[in-house]
């Protein structure tokens, strides 16, 4: 590296924003409802996905991660909350989803933004793990995150990350620390979420760390590219260690992302490995690690400006990378997407092929519609 | 340093300091007298009072009674009631806690202590440092007045020197440290013999191995020992414990099932265990011996075992009749033995490290996580490790292969310990697991909290002193989600089982793949899971593999069947639409006998006995727990189902040698406690206890008083008063002929269980003929030794061909069992399909003295006499037929049918009471409700609903019939999945009408129509029989078949006895009837009273049977009181004159005749 290139990247790194949270975005994410009182401002967020399933295979279930347990309509999601932020170093969110039991605490966390480039987040909040994970769930251009990601992701927990950006967003960077992790018995269950008011449920803390380079500047915060601008990459990788008392279990990932006129690709590699903490002294039948893992890509484009766009996506699925069974699966989505009101409301169609490459075979393929509002 | 560093370092100590004041509590040890309740132990089944005694120390807490009456299962005082961990944390201060015991009972020769005031005291505080001792002291006493025997002169002329004159002291010792209190006790010769002083105590070694009881009382029958000593204790766990002992497991039925079923009783040839333990929740408990000096191996002996009571022996003693021990043994006495109570952390593992530990047994450490698929630690999983039955053979399949290879090599599953992971109040739940073993082969494997799912079997080889790490892996559990509507499409309360379908394609039967001896818990019928849903979606998890899944709601609903593959970590839903089929319209279906959390042999929370309620169909549901009111209320309010369900607050007064007895409506105070203003039975009689719960009812119109399991033994109220089948002689047992409280009786009760449980045994009065081809094809079954024995053991009740077939490889001794449950079937049915002859003959038989052998099946070897084969059976009067005979006589009690339900394997509702009451579910009034059983409008039912009536006139009411014919209108209607194949009318006690229906279960409307009858020549009645007795007809479908019967004590205490020679003659064992059998269905309608007189009244010509009060003086005494052995008594009534005092409650309590009221 020549010296005057080593020279603009520590001055850009010596100008770094102070307010990391605010990434451009290329679609319109304009609050709808604002208060600013001037030293503070608020911002109602709100999210509803209605779907619809005309018809799905007999063996398809939520619980399966698919969209339905029956041919019906199904409110997926429904939040509301408040994000915003006060005498220009602090920032918050707070809000709550509907549940079938009631509504649960979703984010919850406030951020103090005192150094130049270095954030502190205390709550609720997603870890910084996965690129996916991290986007927002109406932000994609298909209607689920893949399904490697539901499954492997932490998403929400409660701790503190550490975080900033360097080179106007170039560089950005994430170290967090939170309760330990709790799996589900099922892999597409996923992660337990809804353990903040219970603090932690083990003995140890699980440590998460991320980090983003996006060269050609920012790629915004969903995946269509609604700008339609030049071309734009991203890469990224995380890794959490979570060292329970009994368990042990690190993960990582890898990503990237790509824009280009219109066009989004997408791609991320989950891996983990869950093992006891102490290496069992009998029986070499029972397994010691554990390992998961899940690919997906996802390319799109938009066809007529900023209101249509075609998506497809592929994932590879492992949920015990030793064993051979119905939990290794492939998965095809494809489907179709139309924004109004500047990406506010969003109508979706798309129909979802799974195989399992061994073991038995399911019916579980779906054809879903899903209407989304977004504040 | 800046000040904001110093303030860091600063705050960074005091973290530091804090996290040094978290260390352990000092070791301590205290005794007190409870002065208020926040310093009792506290929990749902606790029992301690204020003025009882607290021994704790920084491990344990136990409460010990003073000497008032046990609320417990006890009589007497002085008794360990109370026992938990210590609990630090701030929830459970103030005396809330976790007791899951019911009462650890000292016994000495089968003799209980009976502590007078003073007997408890403290003898050790624990202020110097050392244990705190509480000690109860005082005479013995029988807890039954059938052990009074024991001090009779018959046993004392064969068994001179036999030791039932004693005192006992008991110390109940907590030391610093410690999770057991060391029982020490102490019982010296009270006898007129006796040397004084008495001297020092010889300490009785711990037995090693099975010891006949009675021989070890009353000495050998060659007389080469003298009679001796025999401590232990009667240890009821508690109905929430499941009872363990290594080896057997958690299935204490069959063990002793499977003996008595051999021919052994269990007090000749004790069930002998290393130690036993019980778990449940976050506490258990154990029970343990020490070694003698020198000796072996100790043994904990079992002469007795139920789910909720067990007889524990740990030490005796006998002497030689040589005189070479005279001055080592003969000299002595006092005795004293020591045995230790364990209070585990919630799993046996934890029990066991304290039985290795005390007993200074070398062992191994096992340890590790349990996880799931995805490698996530299962909180609150189950490790269990079983004996490796041959180390060296390749691993099993599963867990039923290594079980079936352990049963093939020491006749026990081999269930060594169940380690909890997360044990008790962990609050890192994060499935890590601890626990010591003795050196060894164990093969281990793990299960999930809620038993949905078991991992694959490992290896383990321990050496002592050594560590072995396990990290097994369950995968995880298929889910089912079940919505069940009716036919409006609106969610029910539902019942939803899952039985499993086998490799070969057939249906699951009996345990099928459940293990009771992993504490899963008997159901029956293949079953291997249940759900229940209250007007809910049902999600519920499932080991995989391929079930029938069956949604029911009762009998008056259509059941739903559907068949569904469960795989791991995947989800079935299910839907299933029951239609309302039968027309109950008019009536209520009651259930008024019913256990929950407060019985101590049941321990169901409140919330799940209403919800098992209301899926089995049942709309008014009342509280009858043993000696203790409560109220179903708060439950119904917690769930919302007032709108289905209406409760009561009942009571089962549960004397122990008069009988059971309910009663509704009574109050409910809160404030009293534990009983909540239970009627007190201590030595009441009869008329005592009638008397006693009049006043308890609550409602000023009246309630209902009813004599449960009135002919169930020591249980029944008429079985103990010693009625015969005519209603007419009174003959006390041997063992309750110095029963005080038996001398008089009464008929002033509303009603009686016609219907009680399961239990059709009891029902009809079988015949001679039926009784000894069952005990004569049972004892083929019993000394067959191959396939070809059992295919002929009974063509007399099988002609078409062998009772059953058994699947290749199986133990024979199963097989056998399968003969054995196809006979009982057979027979039952046999027994319960009355033809007119047999009832004629029962009904016109007058007894003579050989009616005790005529239905011995060793009476009759070849063919049974003609005129003896249809004559009663002495032994089994039926209720029903009491029934009618006392109606004849013009005593009217309303036959009842109740549950009885404990646990999950009594459905509520089956049998139950449907009542003639117009009110829409969750809106009937329980007091009406209450009087119109008493009033008659009541219909025992296990499924069956009939509709009577004569003239339109129905039970309870008088029809005026004339001529020589009436006209009976009978509507018969069972749902589709069981059904009716036989109608029985009797009028007058005969049997005057038989239909038999040539249907199966898929009709609903089984028979309506008139059925015309003969008019009596005197006020009489007529009653209805509805019963199915094809196989396609019985409620398997839902009702889970008697897998054993009852495991009774008169038959246990008649082979213990009989096995006496010098009883033999005495105590012979009455010939058996079967009772185990899959439900029938069936219903008896109470009586239709029939007027033939025209006078509009129903006036038999009686006399009242001879149980009913008689009101006597010295004068008519002779024609008045003309039973045997009956005198007119001093309170004007005829009786018994049995002599003495009424000694089975506390000291202070006694009673004699003269001074009833």
């Amino acid at each position: 590296m020549r010296p005057s290139r080593v020279a603009s990247l520590l001055a850009a790194i010596a100008c770094a924003s102070v307010a990391p949270s605010g990434h451009a975005s290329e679609r319109d994410d304009g609050d709808l409802v604002v208060l600013d009182g001037g030293m503070a401002q608020f911002s109602l967020i709100g999210l509803l996905q209605t779907q619809l399933v005309p018809w799905q295979g007999d063996d398809a279930l939520i619980v399966s991660g698919d969209p339905a347990d029956a041919p019906g309509a199904r409110i997926r999601r429904a939040r509301i909350g408040v994000k915003g932020w006060a005498w220009g170093e602090v920032d918050f969110e707070l809000s709550m989803e509907a549940t079938s039991s009631g509504m649960d605490l979703l984010d919850a966390w406030v951020g103090y933004r005192v150094l130049r480039g270095v954030g502190f987040v205390v709550g609720a909040r997603k870890v910084p793990y996965s690129r996916l994970a991290l986007m927002g769930a109406g932000d994609g251009a298909l209607a689920e995150r893949p399904l490697g990601v539901r499954a492997m992701a932490p998403f929400r927990q409660v701790g503190l990350t550490v975080e900033g950006e360097v080179g106007d967003g170039i560089v950005r960077w994430a170290l967090g620390a939170y309760n330990g992790f709790s799996r589900s018995q099922s892999f597409n269950e996923g992660y337990r979420e809804t353990t903040a008011l219970e603090g932690n449920r083990f003995s140890n803390l699980a440590y998460v760390a991320r980090a983003e380079l996006a060269p050609l500047g920012s790629i915004g915060t969903g995946l269509p590219d609604f700008s339609r601008g030049g071309f734009r990459l991203g890469v990224g990788g995380g890794v959490y260690w979570d060292p329970g008392k009994t368990v042990e279990t690190v993960g990582f990932e890898l990503d990237l992302i790509m824009k280009v006129a219109g066009f989004h690709f997408v791609a991320e590699y989950l891996y983990d490995s869950a093992e006891p903490s102490d290496s069992p002294s009998t029986d070499p039948v029972l397994p010691g690690a554990i390992s998961r893992r899940a690919l997906s890509a996802e390319a799109g484009y938009l066809l007529l400006g900023e209101e249509l766009g075609v998506t497809a996506r592929f994932e590879l699925l492992d949920d015990n990378t030793d064993l051979d069974n119905n939990g290794d699966q492939i998965a095809f989505t494809g489907g179709l997407q139309y924004y109004f009101h500047r990406q506010h409301l969003k109508a979706q169609l798309e129909y979802t092929h799974r195989a399992e490459l061994e073991g038995s075979g399911l019916e579980n393929d779906s054809l879903l519609l899903q209407v989304q509002f977004e504040l | 340093m800046s000040p904001n560093l110093a303030r860091m370092v600063l705050f960074a100590s005091a973290l530091t300091s804090l996290a040094g004041c978290s260390e352990k509590a000092e070791p301590f040890s205290r005794a007190f007298r409870a002065t208020a309740p926040d310093q009792l132990i506290g929990g749902d089944v606790a029992m301690a009072r204020v003025g009882d005694f607290i021994l704790e120390n920084d491990k344990i807490r136990v409460a010990i009674l003073d000497t008032e009456s046990s609320p417990a299962p006890g009589v007497f005082g002085g008794t360990l009631v109370d026992a938990d961990l210590q609990r630090p944390q701030a929830q459970y201060r103030n005396g809330v806690g976790k007791d899951q015991l019911a009462e650890v009972i000292p016994v000495v020769n089968l003799l209980w202590p009976r502590p007078a005031e003073g007997g408890v005291t403290i003898v050790a505080d624990g202020s110097d440092g050392g244990p705190a001792i509480v000690r109860v002291a005082g005479k013995t006493g029988v807890f039954l007045e059938a052990l009074s025997i024991l001090k009779s002169d018959i046993l004392k002329a064969f068994f001179p020197g036999a030791f039932f004159e004693l005192s006992i002291e008991t110390d109940y010792i907590l030391e610093p440290g410690k999770s057991y209190v060391r029982i020490k006790s102490t019982a010296f010769r009270t006898d007129p013999e006796a040397p004084s002083p008495v001297g020092d105590a010889l300490p009785l070694p711990s037995v090693e191995g099975p010891v006949p009881i009675f021989t070890a009382i009353l000495g050998d029958a060659d007389k080469s020992l003298q009679p001796g000593i025999m401590g232990g204790d009667f240890l009821f766990f508690g109905a929430r414990n499941d009872i363990f002992a290594p080896g057997m497991g958690f299935d204490e039925e069959k063990p002793i099932f499977d003996a008595l079923f051999e021919g052994r009783d269990t007090f000749t040839a004790p069930l002998a265990f290393d130690f036993m333990a019980a778990s449940g929740g976050d506490v258990s408990y154990g029970y343990f011996n020490l070694p003698t000096p020198g000796g072996g191996v100790p043994k904990v002996l079992v002469p007795i075992i139920t789910s909720s009571s067990t007889g524990f022996v740990t030490a005796a003693k006998n002497c030689s009749t040589e005189s070479g021990d005279d001055d080592a043994c003969d000299r002595f006495a006092a005795w004293s033995w020591e045995r230790y109570f364990v209070v585990g952390r919630g799993d046996i593992a934890s029990v066991g490290d304290t039985v290795y530990a005390s007993r200074g047994v070398a062992t191994g450490t096992l340890r590790g996580v349990v996880r799931g698929s995805q490698g996530e630690p299962l909180a609150n999983a189950r490790v269990f490790v079983m004996r490796d039955p041959d180390p060296g053979a390749p691993m099993w399949t599963d867990v039923y292969a290594l079980a079936e290879a352990n049963y093939r090599s020491i006749g026990q599953p081999g269930l060594v310990t169940q380690i909890d992971a997360d044990v008790g109040d962990d609050p890192v739940e994060d499935g890590d697991f601890r626990a010591t073993l003795p050196p060894g082969d164990y093969v281990v494997f793990a299960q999930n909290a809620a038993r949905s799912s078991t991992g694959p079997l490992t290896r383990v080889s321990l050496v002592a002193d050594d560590t072995v790490v396990l990290a097994p892996v369950v995968p995880a559990p298929g889910k089912v989600k079940v919505r069940v509507t009716d036919g409006a499409g609106a969610l029910i309360d539902c019942k939803v089982t899952f039985t499993p379908i086998l490799a070969d394609g057939s249906r699951a039967d009996g345990d099928g793949l459940r293990r009771p001896w992993l504490g899963e818990g008997r159901l029956g019928n293949g079953v291997k899971h249940f759900a229940i849903g209250v007007a809910e979606e049902i999600t519920t998890e499932l080991e995989a593999g391929r079930y029938i899944v069956t949604a029911s709601k009762g009998p008056e609903f259509a059941i739903g069947e559907r068949e569904i593959v469960v795989s791991s970590g995947r989800e079935n839903v299910i839907n299933f639409a029951l239609a309302h089929e039968v027309d109950t319209s008019g009536w209520v279906s009651g259930d008024f006998h019913l256990h929950a959390e407060a019985s101590f042999d049941s321990g169901m929370v409140f919330e799940e006995r209403v919800r098992r309620v209301l899926a089995e169909g049942v709309e008014v549901a009342v509280s009858t727990d043993h000696d203790i009111v409560a109220d179903y209320t708060p439950a119904v309010r917690n769930l919302g189902v007032q709108n289905r369900l209406t409760t009561g607050i009942g009571v089962e007064l549960s004397t122990l040698e008069l009988g059971h007895f309910i009663a509704f409506p009574l109050k409910y105070d809160q404030s009293v406690i534990p009983d909540h203003g239970a009627p007190d039975w201590t030595c009441l009689d009869g008329p005592g206890i009638t008397s006693l719960l009049s006043q308890k009812i609550a409602d000023p119109k009246g309630g209902v008083r009813i004599m449960a399991h009135p002919r169930d033994g020591f249980i029944g109220h008429i079985s103990q008063i010693g009625l015969d089948a005519l209603g007419e002689a009174r003959e006390l047992s041997l063992l309750e002929a110095n029963n005080v409280l038996l001398g008089r009786t009464t008929c002033d009760i509303d009603a009686m269980e016609v219907f009680n449980s399961k239990r059709f045994d009891l029902i009809r009065t079988p015949t001679n003929e039926e009784v000894i081809l069952y005990n004569r094809c049972y004892g083929r079954i019993d000394v067959a030794t191959d396939a070809a024995g059992l295919d002929a053991a009974c063509p007399e009740l099988s002609p078409e061909g062998p009772l059953a077939s058994c699947p290749a490889g199986e133990r024979f001794s199963e097989c056998k069992q399968r003969y054995r449950r196809r006979l009982a079937y057979l027979s039952a049915r046999q027994i319960l399909i009355r033809t007119p002859e047999e009832q004629l003959a029962i009904w016109n038989h007058l007894p003579d003295a050989a009616d005790d052998g005529r239905c011995r099946a060793t009476q009759y070897p070849g063919e049974i006499p003609a005129e003896v084969r249809e004559l009663p059976c002495v032994h089994h009067p039926g209720t029903y037929d009491d029934w009618m005979r006392w109606l004849e006589k013009g005593l009217n009690i309303t036959i009842t049918g109740a549950s009885d339900s404990h646990g999950s394997d009594r459905e509520p509702g089956s049998p139950r009471t449907f009542v003639r009451h117009d009110a829409e579910p969750g809106h009937a009034d329980i007091g009406e409700v209450a009087r119109a059983v008493k009033a008659h409008h009541a219909l025992p039912s296990f499924g069956p609903f009939v509709r009577a009536s004569v003239q339109t006139k129905e039970a309870g009411e008088v029809a005026s019939v004339a001529g020589e014919t009436f006209t009976l209108e009978l509507d018969v209607q069972t749902a589709s999945w069981f059904g009716v194949d036989r109608i029985e009318v009797y009028v007058g006690g005969l049997l005057e009408k038989v239909i038999e229906l040539d249907h199966g279960p898929e009709v609903v409307q089984d028979f309506k129509g008139p059925i015309v009858l003969p008019v009596p020549d005197h006020d009489s009645f007529v009653s209805v029989i509805a019963l199915g007795t094809r196989e396609d007809n019985l409620m398997r479908k839902v009702l889970y078949d008697v897998p054993f019967g009852e495991l009774q004590l008169p038959r246990v205490a008649a082979l213990a006895f009989g096995s006496i020679p010098a009883f033999a003659f005495i105590f012979t064992p009455t010939p058996s009837v079967p009772d185990f059998f899959p439900v029938f269905p069936m219903a008896a309608t109470n009586a239709i009273l029939l007027d033939t007189d025209g006078d509009g009244k129903w006036q038999p010509p009686g006399p009242l049977p001879s149980f009913c009060a008689r009101a006597c003086t010295a004068e008519n005494a002779a024609t008045v009181c003309t039973l045997e052995d009956e005198v007119c008594l001093p309170d004007g009534f005829c009786g018994l004159p049995i002599e003495g005092q009424c000694v089975t409650g506390p000291p202070g309590t006694e009673r004699s005749l003269l001074t009833f009221e």
